[in-house]
This record gives structure tokens, sequence and C-alpha cells, in this order.
């Protein structure tokens, strides 16, 4: 499952956000989109996730071409993603959450449910079964009943990560995962998105400003200026990548630290 | 199973037979026709505001048109069995069949507008409807359509209040289960991802377009069901039955009952439909006493009597007035 | 017949953009629909009906000169104005910090309340308002223009100027304006929310008021459920032009007349309000916020 970029470029109204950009994602990478503020990165990740369509170039998965089809479409591709200002469903409860991710794998029609089928009793059990298994994983459990909009924050993150797991889609896209955490809360998510890799065999995409979580879990980066690829590697290799320096903190900042 | 849901279920256990016997057993204590004409009238609401909320509660679609439904329900089944000769059954099963392929035709402009905009154009809807009912041939125009024959099964007629009563709630309680039973299915959670968040629910694989284009076509479907069952109840229609104030009064019902909740909109009938009635001595203050109540209730309790849904959801103007209430 | 049309489109029209531009102006200030802003439009009618009887002016077939007119017409814009405070003050401020359906659902209890009070106080029938200049007109080619219809356009373009020159070069407009833009920079800037709100419905109401002294006067009738049909059609018309948008309401308010009346001369005159809806309803599909949006988005 090898998602592709494939020289995207995006347009707004006469400003070029995305020029030419391509890299792709191996299965199983942790990938991390890096770049200074109006760099690209949101909008090259909404392109990936189908809010937008991409001005020229493709996004391929497996071959597959993406960037026409409608955006909840990028589910059944094996695609989900998180929102940078965690969106969740504030009135339903951290379960209905969950299960409400399973939609695009549940089959029993509104007629089963309103005569109670047994098919729709055992969809609706193994469904919430599944769900349990998952926050349990993530220590939600105790919070099953709770509404979504009741959860402290840092709790209101690792739902949605949840929530987007349990689609079983192999590829996440995360948009700024640690944005709004403390401490303690960013380095439980830099383990969190190790194990959806290590245990679960997920493949991450992640955008980050964080640089400490960045390092720490990414395994490559991709690096964006002006909507241009200036640079991708390893992080020790980016960190000391000239060019990157100088997007990030400019050229005579570059210059003094001898690169 | 999870604690949540057995609550709920505990308490569907022991609601739902209560409600129902009380249904049944109400006409005992009840002998005169009037209050049963009240409570058949309520029965009807409790149809139009639990249709309704399927729409609004559950999809979060503002639509101020309902009464269009109601009218549209009301006209189909008049027409087919004067003109047609059709059974009332026949006849309400087309009437609800064109409820909702009128929700499903609303819903197609309606998807694309929300908040104001939308309430905008499900009331102009309504106004259509009405306007159509008055200019059309097959309407009888602002005559309205009179002897439209009551339900007939076998050789039993439902020509009092009292058989009326028990069809109309007995329509009443299976719309109520069935919005009931739908929150607990994929299609149920579905409405309302689309109506906690559009975006979130896409992500997920939500196809935003079907299910908000379903929900009215659904919320029309019922309506449709309570304007049938009231031409044959009244056996005479007017474009005048159906006016924004009655799209209006549904929506208040809905809301003051408690949005999103199953008993909320059939309390909100008892309180808006039936109160005016048993205050008819009052009858001149009776609505400028529901306007204070209104206004009242909105103040101290803005969820509704039963609600605990919390409205203020994402769209733009919502976080516009949340700044407001920071400063 | 065209121009005879948009000459009818015109003057209904400047009424519909003047009740329109209260709609928008509380919208933009405090994003919710006011339902009773057509109720306000009808009592601002029976001020004048009643102001009319107090001067002793045949209300059946009496006839009123302009002098007579003005002397109705700022008492009654007056009284609507404090009417509309009032309304803010106690149907409104205390759910400000509510949902928008709570405030919904309240505006539309403050309609029924007003609407079945005008109804229990002055009784459900029709009355007859005093006419205008006694049914004279002037003729341009085939075109006939009541002098009534000259003064109600006249009045509604000198209100709406005066209420631009108000927005633009006052302090108080100033702050409508501001608070309007951005609430929460205006506020920091020391602007008194309460001032500004208050000032909103008084303006609203009063426009309001005098559109509701024109109609009764070129319609020749006033009754209770007047405000519910005017209410409709200028909030589509504060839609159309795109809510919250005060030259928009304006134009909105020209063009669903103007629509209205073509529509109902061309097409059919039973399905005139069908076509202004569907107007309205391929408008916003075609642009879903209204012909002028607000500055921001």
């Amino acid at each position: 499952m090898t998602l592709n970029i494939n020289a995207v470029s995006k347009v707004f109204g006469g400003v070029v956000a995305l020029s030419d950009v391509s890299f792709s994602v191996e299965p199983g990478a942790i990938l991390g989109l890096i770049g200074p503020n109006g760099a690209g990165k949101t909008t090259l990740f909404n392109i990936v996730a189908g809010v937008f369509k991409p001005t020229a170039g493709s996004i391929t998965m497996d071959g597959r071409h993406l960037e026409n089809e409608p955006n909840y479409l990028r589910i059944d591709r094996s695609i989900a993603r998180t929102f940078q200002n965690i969106r969740l469903f504030p009135n339903l409860t951290v379960l209905q959450n969950i299960v409400t991710g399973m939609h695009s794998k549940l089959r029993c029609a509104m007629i089963e449910a309103i005569f109670r089928t047994s098919r729709w009793r055992k969809e609706e059990r193994d469904s919430r079964i599944r769900a349990m298994e998952l926050l349990e994983t993530f220590g939600l459990a105790g919070r099953k009943d709770d509404l979504a909009r009741s959860l402290p924050y840092g709790e209101q993150r690792i739902l949605e990560i949840t929530r987007a797991l349990v689609t079983d889609s192999n590829v996440l896209l995360l948009d700024e995962p640690a944005a709004g955490l403390n401490n303690v809360e960013s380095a439980r998510l830099v383990d969190f998105i190790r194990m959806i890799r290590d245990k679960m065999g997920r493949t991450v995409l992640l955008v980050e400003h964080d640089m400490n979580v960045i390092m720490k879990v990414c395994e490559r980066l991709v690096v964006l200026d002006h909507g241009v690829k200036i640079a991708e590697g390893e992080p020790k290799d980016i960190q000391k990548n000239k060019q990157v320096i100088e997007a990030y903190l400019g050229r005579k900042f570059a210059d003094e630290v001898g690169c | 199973m999870d604690g949540e849901v057995k609550r709920s279920v505990r308490f569907a256990v022991v609601s739902w037979p209560l409600f129902v016997a009380a249904l049944v057993v109400a006409p005992v204590f009840i002998s005169n026709d009037y209050m049963l004409h009240v409570l058949v009238l309520i029965g009807l609401y409790a149809i139009l505001a639990e249709s309704l909320n399927i729409v609004v509660g559950f999809t979060g679609q503002f639509s101020l048109g309902h009464a269009g439904f109601w009218a549209v329900g009301a006209y189909v089944s008049a027409i087919l069995m004067i003109r047609l000769g059709l059974s009332f059954w026949t006849a309400s099963v087309m009437s609800m069949l064109a409820g909702y392929f009128t929700g499903v035709l609303l819903g197609l402009p309606a998807m694309r507008l929300k908040g104001d905009y939308l309430c905008i154009v499900t009331l102009g809807f309504g106004e259509i409807v009405r306007i159509f009912a008055t200019n059309l041939e097959v309407t009888r125009g602002p005559m309205g359509i009179p002897g439209i024959p009551t339900p007939q099964i076998g050789g039993f007629s439902f020509d009092s209040e009292l058989s009326m009563y028990y069809l109309c709630w007995a329509c009443a309680v299976v719309t109520m289960y069935i919005a009931a039973r739908m929150r607990h299915s994929r299609f149920g959670r579905a409405l309302m991802s689309v109506r906690d968040d559009e975006l979130a629910a896409v992500s997920l694989g939500v196809n935003m377009t079907y299910y908000k284009v379903q929900a009215f076509g659904i919320g029309g479907m019922f309506a449709a069901l309570a304007g049938s069952l009231y031409a044959s109840w009244t056996t005479f229609i007017s474009p005048d039955v159906f006016q924004f104030s009655d799209s209006a009064n549904i929506f208040c019902m809905m809301i003051l009952g408690g949005l999103g909740t199953i008993a909320g909109p059939v309390l909100g009938a008892f309180l808006l439909a039936g109160l005016p009635e048993v205050l008819r001595q009052f009858a001149e203050f009776r609505l400028i006493v529901l306007g204070l109540l209104m206004i009242i209730l909105m103040i101290y309790r803005p969820g509704g009597i039963l609600g605990s849904y919390d409205t203020a959801g994402s769209t733009r103007q919502v976080r516009r007035r949340k700044i407001a209430r920071e400063v | 017949m065209f121009f005879q049309q948009l000459v009818n489109g015109l003057a209904v029209g400047g009424i519909y953009a003047l009740i329109a531009i209260g709609y928008t102006m509380v919208y933009g200030i405090l994003f919710f629909v006011n339902f009773a802003h057509g109720d306000i439009y009808m009592l601002g009618t029976y001020c004048a009906f009643f102001i009319f009887g107090f001067m002793g002016i045949e209300v059946t077939g009496g006839v009123i000169n302009v002098p007579q007119f003005f002397a109705a017409l700022i008492p009654s814009m007056l009284i609507c104005g404090v009417m509309g405070i009032a309304l803010e003050k106690f149907a409104y401020r205390p759910i400000r910090n509510g949902s928008r359906l709570s405030a919904m659902i309240s505006a539309l209890g403050a309609s029924l309340f007003l609407c079945n009070t005008a109804m229990y106080l002055f009784g459900s029938q029709t009355k007859p308002m005093p006419k205008l200049f006694a049914g004279e007109y002037i003729t341009i080619g085939n075109t006939i223009i009541s002098y009534i219809q000259l003064a109600v356009l006249v009045v509604s373009i000198l209100l709406m100027l005066a209420l631009h020159f108000f927005i633009k070069h006052t302090k108080l407009g100033k702050a409508i304006r501001a608070v309007s833009d951005d609430q929460r920079a205006a506020v920091l800037m020391g602007i008194d929310m309460n001032r500004v709100i208050s000032a909103t419905f008084a303006i609203g109401s009063a426009l309001a008021g005098a559109a509701g002294i024109m109609v009764g006067i070129y319609y020749g009738a006033v009754y209770p459920t007047m405000g519910a049909v005017a209410g409709i059609k200028a909030f589509t018309a504060a839609i159309l032009g795109g809510i919250g948008n005060i030259p928009g309401a304006m134009l909105g308010g020209v063009l669903l007349g103007i629509i209205e009346s073509l529509g109902g001369a061309y097409i059919s005159f039973g399905y005139r309000d069908a076509i202004a809806f569907f107007v309205l309803i391929i408008a916003l599909c075609l642009m879903p916020t209204g012909i002028l949006r607000k500055g921001r988005t």
C-alpha cells in the first residue's frame, strides 16, 4: 500500500500554494511533513485527505488515482485522518464516536435496526466489542459513556486518533497531533504513534510544528518551503541541511551555524 | 452490553409499555368527544414534530417548512381517495411516497445551504406548496376539498373520534419507535455525525449529501402520513390549514420539548397543541400567554424541557456567537 | 406594461427594503433572525391608524395631506423604535449568551405575543386606512405613476439615505459597524455592546414602522396578521441581498419587489409569491451567501 504524491501543484486564485511536490509514503513508514508557516503543508495534507483537488499532478494509492474522487471515498481507499483543531462528534458519547468511525464497515440497513434482526444485533455487538478493545488499548475505556465534548483536550486528541484507527485504514493522516498538548501529553502521543505503527502495522503521515515530537517519532521527513519541496531524508540529516535551516531561521543564521 | 445502553434499554423497557398503556386506557377516563378531538390533534402534531426532529434534531438541518410536507400528504391522499376512489390505506401509502420524494427534492438544493439560508429555503418551500394548493385546479384552490372519506377496514369505519384517536396515536407511536431505533443504527449515527461535524463525518466515509437528502425524505414521509390522517379525520382541507405559522409551531414543539430526544417533540406537541385547547375559556389570552411562555422557557431552559443537547455546533456563526459570549 | 410593473415593483420593493434593513442589522450583530420584526411593522401601521383617528381624519375614504402624513410618520417611528428596544431587552437580552436556536424560539414567541396582543386590543378585523392624495397620478408614456407610489419611493429613499449617513458618519453608527465587523475587537476598544444593540433594534424597528405606515396607506388596510407575510418577504429580501449587509438588504428588497411584480404580470398573478421564492432558492443555490456578501468571510 504505497501512497504516492506525484508532481502535485495547487493554485488558489493566482497564489501558488504548492508547486510540483512529489514524494511517496512507503508502507509502515512514519513520515513527517514539516516546514515554516505558510509552506503549504496543510494544503498538501488536505489534498491527500481529499478536501481539495490538486490543480495539477496526482495522488495514487497502489497506482489507483485518488485526486478526483469525492472526499468521503478516502476511507474506502484505506486513508483516514485527524484534524488540527480536533473534530469529534461532541454530542455523541465516546463509544458512539468510535462506532461511528466504523460507518464504512457496517452493513445493516435501518430497517434491520427497526426490526432488531439477528444480523443487526450481531453487528452492533461485534462493533461494540471492537470499539471497547481499542478504547482499552488507549486508556479511554472508563470514559466510554461520557459525551465527547466533556473530555479534557488531551483525551479528545487520543479519541480522535482512535476513531481514525477503528476505520482499519492502512494510512493514517495526522494533522498537527501535538498542537495544544502539554509535555506529558505529547510524550504519550509519541508512544501512541509508535504503537500504531509497530503493533498495528499502520502507515503514518503527519504534519507537525513541534520539533521535539517530529524528531522523536518520524523516521523520514519531507520539508516544504513556499510550496516547494526543499529536502527529504532522515531527521538527523534534515537537522544539518543548510536549505532547511535557511528556510526556518534565515540565511544569516544558516551561515553562522556554518553549514 | 455497556452501561449506557443497559440504562437506556432498562428505561425503554419500562417507559414504552407505560406510555402505550396510558394511551390505550386514556379514553376510558375521557368521555367527552371534545377532549378526544384535542388528543387526536396532539397525536398528529406529535407525528409532525417527531418527523421534523429527524431533520433538525438528528441531522442538524433547520427546516421551517414542515407544514409543506403535511399539506402534500393531505392533498395527495385526499385527491387519490376522491378522484381515483382509492382506499385510505393505499392513498396514505402513496402520500407517504409523495412526501418522501418531495423531501428528497427539497433536500437537493438544501444540502448546499446551512443555518439561516436553509431556514429561508425551507420556509419558501412551505409557502410554495401553499401557493400551489391555492392556485391549482386539482386542489380546488382556496375553496379546499370537502367530503374526504374516512378510513375503512372490513366493515368498520373510523368515523368516531375514538377510532381516529387510536389510529392516529398508533401511527404516532410507530413514528416515535422508528425514530428511537434509528438512533441505534448505522444510518442514525451517520445522521448525527453529520449534525455534529460534517467534515469529520465525511472523513469517516459518511456520504453527507446522501444522508442530508435522506433525512429530508424520511421527515417528509412521516409528515405526509400525518397529513393523510388529518385529511381523513377532518374530511375537509384547504390551503389555509397549512400556514407558515404551523411550520413555526411544529418547530417550537420540537425545541420546547427537547431537540434530538424522542419524547421531547411529543411533550412539545402536548404543550403547544394541547394547552391552547385546554385554555380555550381564556380564548383571547391563550396565544399571548403561550408566546410569553416560549420566551420564559428559553430564558430558563434553553435546551428544551427534556433536552441536554448542545446546540452550539461548529458552524461559523456559532463560533462568532461564542466570541460574543466571551467578551 | 413592463415599465408599469417596474414602477409598481419599485414601490413595493422600497417597502420590503425598509423592513429587510431591520432583519439584516440585527443579524449582523447578534446572528439570529428576529422573527418578531414583522409584528413591529404591523404595530407601526396601527400607530398611524390611531394617530389619524386622533387627528380627526376619517379613516374610511379619508384623505390626508403631506404634513399630516409626516405628523403620523415621525411619532410612529419613535414608538416602534422604543418597542424594538423593549423587545430586545425583555425577549433577547436574557438569552444573549444562549444558542441561536433559543433566540429563534424566543423570537417566534415574541411574534406570537405581539400579534395576539394586537388582535386582543384592536380586534382581528381588517380596518381601513385613509389615503394620501386622493388617487392622483402622473403619466409618462403609458406608465401611470400614482402620487402615493412616488411618495413611498421618495420616503424610502430619504430614510435609506439618512440611515446611510448615520451609519457612515456618526459615532454610534461607526460603533454599530465596528461591532458587526469584529465584535471582540470592538468591545476591546471600549464600545458599549448593550448600547449598540439597543440602537440597532431602535433603528431597525423605526424603519419597519415607517414601512408599516406606508403599506397601510398604499393598500388602505391594517390588520393584526399583516406582519407575517411582509416579514417573510423582507426576510427573503435580506437573505437575497446577503444577510448582515445593509446595502444588500436594500438591493434585495427592491429586486424582490420587481421580480414579484414582473412575475405576477408576465407569468401568473396567482403564482406571484411562489415565483419570488423560486427565484430566491435558485439564487441561493448559485450564490450561497447572497448577492452582496458581508465584507469579511
